[in-house]
């Protein structure tokens, strides 16, 4: 398929954002999103079109719970209430606090070791997630290279391996960085052109085993921004 | 490798981003809400402002629940994917720019999109499953959809340019998350017709947005 054409391209966008692209088209055509400003482009056009069809749908106010909800999957030690919306469940978020609060200073007691002076160095991390917010990968960039631990939560799939990519500012190609575990931890060798600055964002496929037989990725399942400390 | 230029070619061609800027600054196209309030809630949220958040909860959950609970038809499915959706806002904030459309719009393609997948993880359930628990997870005894648009932006008035067909198939890819194969089953007309019913109805429509 001839993705150049950007006639393609509009009506390939139009019909991800309506919907009616899918199962493995869809796929493709998120993975072309990740390496091309024009398809990127072409969607957020017709996004932004489409979505004005929205405006016919009553709003129904969903029930406080959701809030709550909410409120523990970001963050359950440190949810501010609005009084509008989570103030039933007050006293859980209080009691939340209390316990983070004690947590907090355990911790900061354990790690707290005036003996070894910590040097401040920027860290640079990245955690990729699934779409349940589960951890999947945690990647921790030194000097020598990349140090990934893949998370108990991980569930791999023993036929196939993931691979590790970046995308840089203003390249359309992904460039791999190399093959994740699939448990414990690993550590990758950094590629030439990793540097913070100029990653875009790093991405995971799913491959045959061995890693991507074309020098792209077969699959995009994750992707996550590198993150300074 | 050299490229040549066919001045045909970009008759007619508008940038997508022109398009985007226009459209943010078109008066038709105003949402007070949206300059107002939803920007600078936004951008706190990227900052980790956790009010805000609520803020923007508070301003915006009602409309992006109707949609989810339009597309699924099951309340359940509608308040999980607008948690998804919300904890991935929370997370995704800082990742918004302006060039990728309003901040609703930016927020509806979140909702919109984490509730087809839940549509169709659904369906599959459904279809796998013997007995009939799913069975009002995708209740589409509301079709056919009566839609009565509340502001007259651009693409209400191109969409009433449509035949009747193409808009009645766009309106349910929209709406319900009807697939090609489930607009043939609704709407009774082979795969082929409804397809061209959609592109053709998406290429008139684009031609009616970019004049």
């Amino acid at each position: 398929m001839n993705y150049d054409n950007q006639k393609l391209i509009d009506m390939l966008a139009a019909e991800y954002v309506l919907g009616t692209l899918k199962g493995p088209a869809r796929k493709r055509f998120q993975r072309l999103m990740l390496s091309s400003n024009r398809v990127r482009e072409a969607t957020w056009m017709w996004e932004q079109h489409l979505n004005n069809l929205a405006s016919s749908i009553k709003s129904v106010a969903p029930d406080s719970h959701v809030w709550e909800r909410i409120s523990q999957r970001i963050e359950p030690q440190q949810v501010t209430p609005s009084s509008k919306v989570i103030t039933p469940k007050a006293s859980i978020w209080k009691a939340w606090s209390l316990i983070a609060t004690a947590a907090s200073i355990v911790l900061a007691l354990i790690v707290w070791q005036p003996q070894s002076p910590v040097e401040q160095l920027t860290q640079q991390i990245a955690l990729f997630k699934d779409a349940s917010e589960q951890p999947l990968w945690f990647i921790d960039v030194n000097e020598q290279g990349l140090s990934i631990k893949a998370s108990d939560k991980l569930t791999a799939r023993t036929d196939k391996d993931y691979e590790l990519w970046m995308i840089l500012k203003g390249q359309d190609a992904p460039i791999s960085l190399g093959l994740l575990p699939k448990d414990g931890v690993k550590s990758l060798l950094k590629d030439s052109r990793f540097n913070a600055q100029d990653i875009a964002l790093l991405a995971v496929s799913l491959e045959p085993i061995g890693g991507s037989p074309t020098g792209s990725p077969t699959e995009v399942l994750y992707t996550t921004e590198l993150i300074l400390l | 490798m050299k490229i040549k230029l066919n001045p045909h070619h970009l008759v007619g061609f508008v940038h997508p981003l022109d398009v985007i800027k226009r459209l943010l600054n078109e008066k038709n196209n105003r949402n007070s809400m949206e300059t107002d309030e939803l920007l600078p809630l936004l951008s706190a949220t990227a900052q980790g402002n956790k009010q805000a958040f609520a803020k923007l909860y508070n301003a915006t959950s009602p409309k992006l629940f109707a949609i989810s609970l339009k597309m699924l038809s099951n309340r359940a499915h509608a308040e999980e994917a607008l948690q998804d959706a919300f904890v991935k806002i929370w997370h995704n904030a800082s990742e918004y720019q302006v060039t990728k459309g309003t901040v609703i719009s930016w927020m509806i393609s979140i909702v919109r999109y984490r509730s087809l997948d839940s549509l169709r993880y659904h369906k599959v359930r459904k279809e796998q499953a013997l007995d009939d628990d799913y069975a009002s997870a995708d209740d589409l005894t509301d079709l056919p959809l009566e839609v009565d648009y509340e502001d007259g932006s651009k693409l209400v008035d191109c969409i009433e340019q449509l035949d009747e067909q193409q808009k009645q198939a766009i309106h349910l890819a929209y709406y319900k998350g009807l697939t090609h194969s489930e607009l043939v089953d609704h709407i009774e007309t082979p795969l082929g017709t409804v397809k061209s019913w959609i592109r053709r109805g998406l290429q008139q429509l684009q031609r009616c947005l970019t004049l």
